[in-house]
């Protein structure tokens, strides 16, 4: 699944070679943390904050198929 | 009261400017009153004069309010021609109209061979990285690429109330357009989902104009998003004793249903005179 936010994060930023996700699980908990170049915030984040919001819906689907949940944060 | 005068004129601006001519008068020192507001007419056949009546303005007399410069009725100010010009033979009308029939029916191209295989490999990469199980089919139109969705897993992909799909039909344009600059539609459907989403709101809709229509009361639909509230809106427009309108911020706004006249936000309009700076 980290794999997953690294995919549609690198399909969606200028700079592909800055994106870095890290994994931790707390429980029934993964957590993800996304960071991404300066430049690509805004990319990742989307109008209003609609493509951290698709993307968060997607992998709580993923997660979900495992019995999990997940927590996706865009770290600055 | 002065007396009245009628002028008539291919539309209410000839009339007044030959009224003001004939009187010799600006046009703020008449008092009009529009009678008909004419018409272009259809092919040059059935045209209307515009009939005006006029009379002087009583000036700075103590008269109580003298009424407004240019007094009509609302509905036929807005039958007023926007061009003044009225075609005078039969073909030129129906050439427009065909210009612009072909101006609307411009014919969007096919989405390329090379975007709809970089839909196919995105959306397979997707389902391997999620583990779904799931097979698709891309059915290419003018402007629009539908992307039919079945397999196992297909009430995961769909999620609650479509926001799964929603998601991966927004990211997956998202990714597409970030490499190919063609304009297209992407749909991403499963299992007749879009289909029974829409008869699901159109019939919550009308539930709800129903209540409104019968007791009054404002009614609203919780917060859709934007393709949502389109079916919505779309469904109520056909009864015309009610009517929609999305409030709240951001994408996923509520359908407020009300009956026309509530509501009003500003106090009526004053009938008097402007008042003078």
């Amino acid at each position: 699944m980290k794999e997953l936010v690294e995919y549609v994060a690198g399909r969606l930023v200028d700079q592909p070679d800055a994106v870095k996700v890290s994994e931790s699980v707390k429980d029934d908990t993964l957590m993800f943390e996304l960071r991404v170049a300066k430049e690509d915030l805004g990319k990742v984040i989307g109008r209003q904050g609609r493509t951290a919001r698709a993307m968060r819906s997607l992998l709580s689907a993923a997660a979900g198929k495992r019995n999990k949940q997940a927590r996706l944060e865009i770290v600055e | 009261m002065l007396e009245k005068t009628e002028y008539r004129g291919e539309n209410i601006e000839d009339a007044i400017t030959k009224a003001c001519s004939e009187i010799g008068v600006s046009r703020e020192e008449l008092d009009i009153e529009v009678v008909s507001a004419g018409s272009a007419g259809i092919f040059g056949f059935c045209k209307k004069q515009a009939v005006i009546f006029t009379s002087r303005r009583s000036g700075d007399s103590g008269e109580e309010a003298v009424p407004a410069v240019l007094v009509h009725r609302k509905p036929v100010e807005e039958e007023v021609p926007v061009e003044t010009e009225v075609p005078s033979v039969a073909e030129v009308p129906v050439r427009e109209e065909s210009e612009k029939e072909a101006g609307h029916t411009e014919e969007e191209p096919i989405p390329s061979p090379g975007i709809i295989d970089e839909v196919g490999v995105t959306l397979n990469r997707f389902f391997e990285l999620m583990d779904f199980s799931a097979e698709f089919e891309i059915t290419p139109e003018p402007g629009r690429i539908n992307v039919e969705i079945s397999g196992e897993d297909m009430e995961n992909i769909i999620g609650h109330e479509g926001q799964t799909l929603n998601g991966l039909q927004y990211l997956l344009r998202k990714m597409i357009g970030k490499k190919f600059s063609e304009k297209f539609i992407l749909s991403l459907d499963a299992g007749d989902y879009r289909k029974t989403r829409k008869e699901e709101l159109e019939s919550r809709a009308l539930k709800l104009a129903i209540e409104v229509r019968e007791n009054g009361k404002n009614r609203t639909i919780p917060p859709l998003n934007p393709a949502e509230r389109r079916i919505v809106h779309m469904i109520l427009q056909k009864d015309k004793t009610i009517r929609s309108r999305s409030i709240g911020d951001g994408l996923y706004k509520k359908v407020l249903i009300f009956l026309p006249g509530k509501r009003r936000k500003r106090p009526p309009k004053r009938k008097g005179p402007r008042r003078k700076k």
